[in-house]
């Protein structure tokens, strides 16, 4: 009898231990803040209700500031990165940053920029390290290629394009020529959104060291035909293609996950760390 | 060997005890949430982050305004049937619509809500009528003032309304364009608007001598009628009746059967969870919640919340300044 009963406080402890609550306080957590009408809200409930709703981000996006403020310390940089955004995002407002930071919930641009913009900021540029680092690399991994395309509905019209398109500027004239059916694809990775079948021919695209036609005329999803002209295979506008591999999702939280792995990234709040595995499974081990 | 049985399991329970314990990690005194190399992240640091943003401050008002709400109206088991009824509905139609696909289909346009499946609708919807009745008391509360500013801002008017139903509204059967032609001639005798509803109209409003209650700007007859009856519908003055809109899917006529004042307060009289006077006015729950006599024990929590519930009737009163 009395060994159920200590299984009993076992399992009752154990159940107290795994459940949805926070195990951190904040200080003096039971400060009432309202009352009245009753209802009795403390900090730590007010805490707690700001952890449901922005903990994980919050915490993720912190840790990955402060993880840029050891791997990206060139101001310059910073300032440059965060003046070029700044016109980036005013322009959606004519110009007006303040219009579009109200268009985001913030009051004033000031907190706009302290709270969301610089912190990007910083972890733009810390992705951009990596990138650079691992430039190589990463143009496999992500099947990174630069491609114009025309589409057309027959096998044959492919073909005689793919003999047509002896350079460049013939491809170039036959897509002035093709109109809404030719398009500059630029930049894409593996996660970017195209025709299952195109799709499929980046591993082998990203391979190509030289610039031209591709030999086969694609048949893609739709029954149509994509015929492919790679161009600047020798990655010259690093730039473009880091910003291209930053922009990538996929991209994006492997380097997150590197950089957590890298400052041995640690969360003692259980449910603040499930959260945080909600966003994705792999920021914590 | 019993005292070894027992042994361990009091050591299982000290160790489950201090695992409790040990999950909360302090530096200094404060709990810290997450931690890299040399670096640990603080709870207070963390809170006090996201309570100086203005969205750390609307998020006060809104878990304060739940707590209200939770508190001071618990859900009841009407409320319980009324959530089960709209669930129940909801599968049935998905069910006549997709048949064996119903619950895909239904499951992905909840995941587009944000929902993981039908219970968490449930929930949500549970406090959506828990929220009504929230409103509903403060509107019962302040009756006149309310539908004063409702009668003013929503333009109510009681309506009603006939449709000639046409296949192709722009190549009318003979059939249809007798119909439509004889429907005209009515209109212009003695017979009533109601009555002609009654004989010949097409929409369901018929068994109601084709009256649709009161209209006003928070009614939604653009997605049923189309957007020209949508529009005629609040322009007709009292006594007015249209000549025939061409709709999507026939002709309409209708008739604007009163806006008076006296007689649209005492349709409204009898405030439910479906009653315009709730709804016609998104910031109302802002009002509501100002009638609830709160007592702040600290003054940033105190300003953090009259600074949304400001910002938040200034954005009314420009609205209505823009709209007028």
């Amino acid at each position: 009898m009395k060994k159920i009963g200590l299984l009993l406080l076992c399992s009752g402890l154990l159940v107290a231990c795994s459940s949805s609550d926070y195990t951190s306080k904040v200080s003096d957590s039971g400060t009432t803040l309202v009352s009245g009408e009753n209802i009795s809200v403390t900090k730590q409930d007010y805490f707690e209700y700001l952890l449901d709703y922005y903990g994980a981000n919050k915490i993720i996006s912190d840790t990955l500031v402060a993880i840029a403020d050891k791997e990206v310390t060139d101001e310059t940089q910073i300032n440059t990165l965060l003046e070029q955004r700044k016109k980036d995002y005013a322009e959606y407002y004519d110009g007006d940053l303040t219009k579009y930071a109200q268009s985001l919930g913030f009051k004033t641009e000031d907190e706009y920029i302290e709270n969301a913009l610089l912190p990007d900021v910083k972890q733009e540029l810390l992705r951009k390290k990596y990138i650079e680092d691992n430039f190589d690399e990463l143009l496999t991994t992500y099947q990174i290629s630069r491609f114009k395309k025309i589409t057309v509905d027959k096998e044959s019209t492919a073909l005689s394009l793919i003999k047509e398109a002896t350079s460049e500027d013939k491809f170039d004239e036959l897509m002035d020529e093709y109109g809404t059916d030719a398009e500059d694809a630029d930049i894409v990775t593996k996660n970017s959104t195209l025709d299952e079948n195109l799709t499929k021919k980046l591993e082998e695209f990203s391979k190509v060291t030289k610039d031209g036609v591709y030999s086969e005329a694609i048949k893609l999803s739709d029954d149509n035909y994509a015929v492919v002209y790679l161009y600047d295979t020798a990655h010259e506008d690093k730039d473009e293609y880091i910003d291209a591999i930053s922009a990538d999702d996929d991209a994006k939280t492997d380097i997150e996950k590197y950089y957590l792995k890298k400052y041995n990234f640690n969360v003692y709040d259980e449910k603040l760390k499930e959260a945080i595995k909600d966003i994705s499974e792999d920021y914590i081990e | 060997m019993k005292r070894k049985q027992l042994s361990a399991l009091v050591l299982a329970g000290v160790l489950l005890l201090s695992g409790c314990s040990a999950s909360g990690t302090k530096e200094n005194g404060k709990y810290v949430l997450s931690s890299i190399d040399e670096k640990n992240i603080l709870a207070d640091d963390v809170y006090n982050d996201l309570a100086t943003t203005t969205s750390g401050k609307t998020s006060l008002f809104s878990y304060v305004l739940d707590q209200l709400i939770k508190e001071n109206f618990p859900v009841t088991d009407d409320m319980e049937e009324n959530a089960d009824d709209i669930v129940e509905s909801i599968e049935t139609n998905y069910q006549s619509q997709y048949g064996d696909e119903a619950e895909e289909q239904l499951l992905s346009q909840l995941a587009m809500g944000g929902y993981d499946d039908i219970e968490a609708y449930r929930e949500d919807l549970i406090s959506v009528l828990q929220q009504a009745e929230f409103i509903k008391k403060y509107v019962k509360d302040n009756f006149d003032e309310v539908f004063d500013d409702y009668y003013t801002q929503a333009t109510p008017r009681v309506l009603s309304l006939i449709k000639v139903s046409a296949e192709d509204v722009d190549n009318l059967t003979t059939e249809e364009q007798e119909k439509l032609d004889e429907v005209k001639k009515l209109l212009n005798t003695d017979k009533s608007f109601g009555d002609i509803a009654s004989s010949y109209s097409d929409d369901s409003s018929s068994s109601a001598n084709g009256n649709l209650g009161i209209v006003d700007t928070t009614t939604d007859l653009t997605s049923t009628y189309g957007d020209e009856v949508g529009e005629k519908a609040l322009s007709l003055k009292q006594g007015e009746v249209s000549s025939a809109i061409k709709g999507s899917d026939g002709y309409y006529f209708l008739q604007c059967e009163s806006t008076d004042k006296e007689t649209i307060k005492k349709e409204l009289e009898t405030v439910d969870v479906d009653s315009p006077l709730l709804s016609y006015d998104e910031y109302i729950v802002y009002f509501a919640f100002q009638s609830y006599d709160l007592k702040y024990n600290d003054e940033t929590a105190k300003e953090a919340i009259q600074e949304v519930v400001d910002e938040a009737l200034k954005a009314r009163e420009e609205e209505r300044k823009n709209n007028s």
